[in-house]
């Protein structure tokens, strides 16, 4: 069994991490509200791994900040019938109760660990600023905690960097430290939101590795964000895909990946070019699915995917139904909507 | 169950109900000023020796001064000299300041000895500076005017330089320079129209500050001379008068308050305005 | 497909050196090497990529043959010409033949000024053409790109991503150029954008027979525009050859590294099985001998200790390797396909 592949799907008893059912995110612009994320139904196990995939403007990021209510308060509408973080129903909470979940059952890994992390405090004090909050620790302890998460995060020499800036650190060693931050009280579940977009190709790969590694050893939930299939196939077991603030598809990675259902999904996949080992050569095109995605501050009124598919049908311009499938899938699509 | 946000459109008033009180004073002030000719009820030079500072009645809404002058009439003319002196002083400081800091931004070479010139300057306090300027050149409106500006170019020219700097790395200057595109097209066309939200915010905090410096160099008879109406002119004139007829000083003093004040409102309301990155999020 | 054979764009030995810390007076500094005597040519009609990772100096050299900056070594000849020894006017008349197309699509747009006035600049700064006629070309850039020519009118804000790199490539084909520059043309962009954006690139070059030097991180670019590829590692070319055979069958060690680490969504467990190569070292302190090193799983004693000149395996190609050369004497590594 190679080093990373996350366990098989636990058993149906495993305790649910996360529970959301049709979460909805609303913006409050200048143009008038914008709904970022659309009923959008999650559920992860412990020690389950859940991807999400989108481009820009889906709602994945959206979505992973309206779990944990990172998000503006004044300007943001957030509702759903149930939004459970280990049980724990979030919903009705104060910002202090939700302070304390997020940290304490929920750490987050961000795209750019140089906006992520504050630069004016040592990387060593961030963490422990987290541990003592949550776990109650004397100053010293919490310094030994933090210099002990770096090791576990291997970054080499962890007592003398505990006590660097932000600035003095590599880009990869930075994101070890927020994978460091993000595990360092024992959450149930990470939250990783494009975490190696930002990184060069060759640390992005060791960071997968150790982000796949520890949520592993520990037993994490893992919910990890990205617009690349291949990040994401590498990690996870299911996945799934986002676009114009809906969930379009729901399954198994490797299924999804070797028999997309949604056109989206299809189009997005044949967009991806073979990475370099599946060259064919000569000059051809790559396939590519025309058009933009829809502005979301007047998404149309059907099918959101409806003006780019190659598949379009007259009844698309109603609501497509979310339509379940064998092996535990699911597609929104008018296309499958006879199977029901 | 959810997490409610309030109104946009509530959020919107509060947020610019501000700009709005500043920005009605400022055009009702305007044409104050502009119609004071026909509006004011007599000429601000004339005397009415029997009513010599007269409390304010039916026929001196604000009274009058040692010399029998209508208060109203002289505060409404005052605003004409006060609107004038602002505005040109702020129009030279501006013409000069703003190309130094552009300049200074674009070529790093010769922006150390720029700014330590500029730094020389800022480090008198403003207000000594356009004394000392005024004295040099003897008092007067014309003079007043040019004092006030020249204090106030390093202002200017720092805050344009600390934008332009910014603007200076974007991607989009390179790409001009890759065009081929010349120096000056580079400064006009892609620096100045990038740094204009900011200069609109200095200008007009500039602006109130021209007019507390024209009102300090009136009071101090160094800026526009009698018998020409200034609002700082009227308050060294009230000084004497003051237990007795406290309304000379008063109502020039309300004006400069409230002229500055309104001002600020507005310069502080579009700073946020203006700023990009709140544009769009209520 | 190459109807001319001549020479558009040279680099002779070109080296970019930045000081750094330098003392007072200049004196007793260190300096940066970005850029370590780097030589290549690119013929009109075909295109190179130059590949790397952070601080591999693609970025500076790219913008050294742009003529944006000065090579402290070395010479830059665009159409046979040294741009370093020529005058301005000459040098206005080789910006008409050599356009750039930068990165980031929100900062390499003047947010102030509208997408056609955008588009027109090359034509105004190099006098082309009247007011009307300015019009109409920008009215068919636009389309050309794909845009809707009343987009004229929008600012920069008003489009995404994708249809600012659009403006970007319109603004370069203005002036009929013969080679663009593209540096990262679509790394900020959404995958179903990038491969509207890679597809279009190639629709030009073809039609207008341009040359294309793309300096870019990502291999689904290099595939499916470049005729070659340059591999770069801290200042030096690694490796260069036709793109189809430098990544079927790499031969230098970061190169298949580099091609290993991208994750492959077919075969997700293959790169997770391949051995950490550690980190990307400073370009302030680069390790003796050959720079890779440190982290190649295939390193020779010799490796540590001198530094490996160029060898050419078959023509067209390079590779800088003791594997290859005297020392090593190696095959290329062939990958069978999963």
């Amino acid at each position: 069994m190679s080093a990373a592949t996350p366990q098989p799907s636990p058993q149906p008893s495993a305790p649910m991490v996360l529970d959301v059912r049709d979460l909805t995110t609303t913006f409050m612009s200048m143009k008038g509200p914008l709904v970022a994320v659309d009923g959008v139904n999650l559920s992860l196990r412990a020690g389950q791994a859940l991807g999400i995939i989108g481009e820009s403007g889906s709602g994945k990021s959206v979505t992973a900040l309206s779990l944990v209510r990172l998000l503006p308060p004044r300007a943001t509408t957030i509702s759903a019938s149930r939004l459970a973080i280990a049980g724990q129903e979030t919903t009705g909470l104060s910002p202090d109760e939700l302070a304390d979940i997020r940290g304490r059952l929920v750490g987050m890994i961000f795209q750019d660990p140089m906006t992520a992390l504050n630069p004016t405090m040592r990387i060593g004090e961030q963490i422990a600023e987290t541990a003592r909050r949550h776990l109650s620790m004397s100053r010293e302890q919490a310094h030994a905690h933090a210099v002990a998460m770096l090791e576990k995060v291997r970054i080499p020499e962890a007592r003398k960097r505990a006590d660097a800036y932000p600035h003095e650190m590599s880009g990869g060693m930075l994101q070890r430290a927020m994978i460091a931050m993000g595990l360092s009280c024992s959450p149930r579940l990470i939250i990783a939101d494009e975490p190696t977009t930002a990184l060069d190709v060759t640390i992005q790969l060791q960071i997968l590795k150790l982000i796949g590694g520890l949520c592993r050893e520990t037993g994490t939930s893992l919910m990890l964000i990205s617009h690349d299939f291949g990040v994401v196939a590498s990690l996870v077991q299911r996945v799934m895909v986002m676009y114009a603030g809906q969930t379009v598809e729901q399954g198994a990675v490797q299924d999804i990946f070797r028999d997309a259902y949604h056109p989206y999904t299809q189009g997005l996949i044949n967009s991806m070019p073979g990475g370099g080992r599946d060259f064919s050569g000569g000059r051809r095109r790559l396939a590519e699915i025309p058009g933009t995605m829809p502005s979301l501050s007047n998404p149309p009124a059907g099918c959101r995917f409806m003006a780019r598919c190659p598949r379009a049908m007259e009844v698309c311009r109603t609501p497509p139904p979310v339509v379940p499938m064998p092996n535990d899938r699911e597609v929104r699509c008018w296309l499958y909507a006879a199977r029901q | 169950m959810s997490v409610a946000a309030t109104s946009p459109a509530r959020r919107l008033l509060a947020r610019y109900s501000l700009l709005a009180i500043g920005a009605g004073f400022l055009v009702v002030l305007v044409l104050a000023a502009v119609l004071a000719p026909l509006i004011a009820p007599y000429s601000p030079e004339q005397m009415f020796a029997r009513s010599r500072l007269a409390a304010p009645s039916a026929a001196h809404l604000f009274g009058t001064d040692h010399l029998g002058r209508d208060v109203l009439s002289r505060v409404l003319f005052g605003a004409r000299t006060s609107l004038y002196v602002a505005t040109v002083s702020v129009a030279i400081s501006l013409a000069i300041g703003v190309p130094i800091g552009i300049v200074a931004a674009y070529y790093k070479k010769i922006d150390n000895i720029v700014m330590r010139a500029i730094d020389v300057l800022f480090s008198f306090p403003p207000v000594l500076m356009a004394i000392f300027i005024v004295a040099v050149l003897g008092p007067g409106m014309l003079n007043a005017m040019i004092a006030i500006g020249i204090t106030y170019i390093p202002r200017f020219a720092r805050v344009i330089r600390a934008q332009a700097l910014i603007v200076v790395e974007m991607t989009y200057i390179r790409s001009a320079k890759s065009i081929g595109a010349s120096t000056p097209r580079i400064l006009l066309r892609h620096v100045l129209p990038n740094v204009t939200s900011i200069l609109i915010v200095q200008l007009s905090l500039n602006f109130s500050t021209a007019i507390i410096a024209e009102s300090s160099l009136s009071f101090l008879g160094l800026g526009v001379q009698p018998p020409q109406p200034s609002w700082g002119a009227m308050l060294d004139q009230g000084r004497a008068v003051v237990e007795l007829a406290p309304w000379v000083s008063i109502y020039p003093g309300l004006a400069i308050f409230l002229t500055v004040f309104a001002m600020n409102l507005v310069g502080d309301s579009l700073r946020d305005f203006l700023d990009p990155r709140l544009r769009g999020v209520i | 497909m190459r109807p001319d054979s001549d020479t558009i764009l040279v680099a002779d030995d070109v080296s970019v050196r930045f000081p750094i810390g330098a003392g007072m007076f200049g004196r007793g500094g260190v300096s940066l090497t970005a850029v370590d005597h780097v030589s290549f040519s690119l013929k009109a009609g075909e295109s190179l990529a130059i590949v790397g990772e952070s601080g591999c100096g693609k970025t500076t050299l790219g913008m050294a043959c742009a003529g944006l900056s000065t090579p402290t070594e070395g010479r830059i000849l665009v159409e046979g010409v040294d741009i370093a020894g020529i005058g301005r006017r000459e040098r206005h008349r080789m910006r008409r033949r050599l356009q750039v197309v930068f990165q980031d699509p929100m900062s390499s747009l003047n947010p102030k000024m509208r997408v056609g006035d955008i588009v027109a600049e090359p034509l105004v700064v190099h006098r082309i053409g009247s007011a009307a006629s300015r019009r109409e070309r920008v009215a068919y850039l636009l389309s050309r790109v794909g845009l809707a020519p009343d987009y004229a009118q929008r600012f920069p804000h008003e489009l995404s991503g994708g249809q600012r790199q659009r403006v970007g490539i319109a603004r370069a084909l203005a002036t009929e150029p013969r080679l663009i520059i593209a540096d990262e043309p679509v790394s900020a962009l959404d995958i179903s954008i990038k491969a509207q954006i890679i597809n279009l690139l190639a629709d030009l070059r073809d039609e207008f027979n341009l040359s294309f030097l793309v300096v870019s991180h990502d291999f689904s670019i290099v595939e499916y525009l470049c005729d070659n590829v340059a591999v770069m590692y801290l200042g030096k070319i690694v490796e260069f050859g036709p793109t189809e055979s430098v990544l079927r069958a790499p031969r230098h060690p970061y190169t298949q590294s580099l091609l290993d680490s991208i994750p492959d969504a077919r075969d997700p467990e293959r790169a997770f099985s391949l051995p950490d190569i550690g980190e990307l070292p400073s370009p302030l302190n680069p390790p003796a001998g050959c720079g890779f090193h440190p982290r190649c799983p295939r390193a020779l004693e010799i490796c540590a200790r001198v530094a490996p000149a160029p060898v050419a395996p078959l023509p067209g190609t390079m590779v800088r390797c003791h594997l290859f050369g005297a020392e090593g004497a190696a095959a290329p590594t062939f990958q069978e396909p999963a």
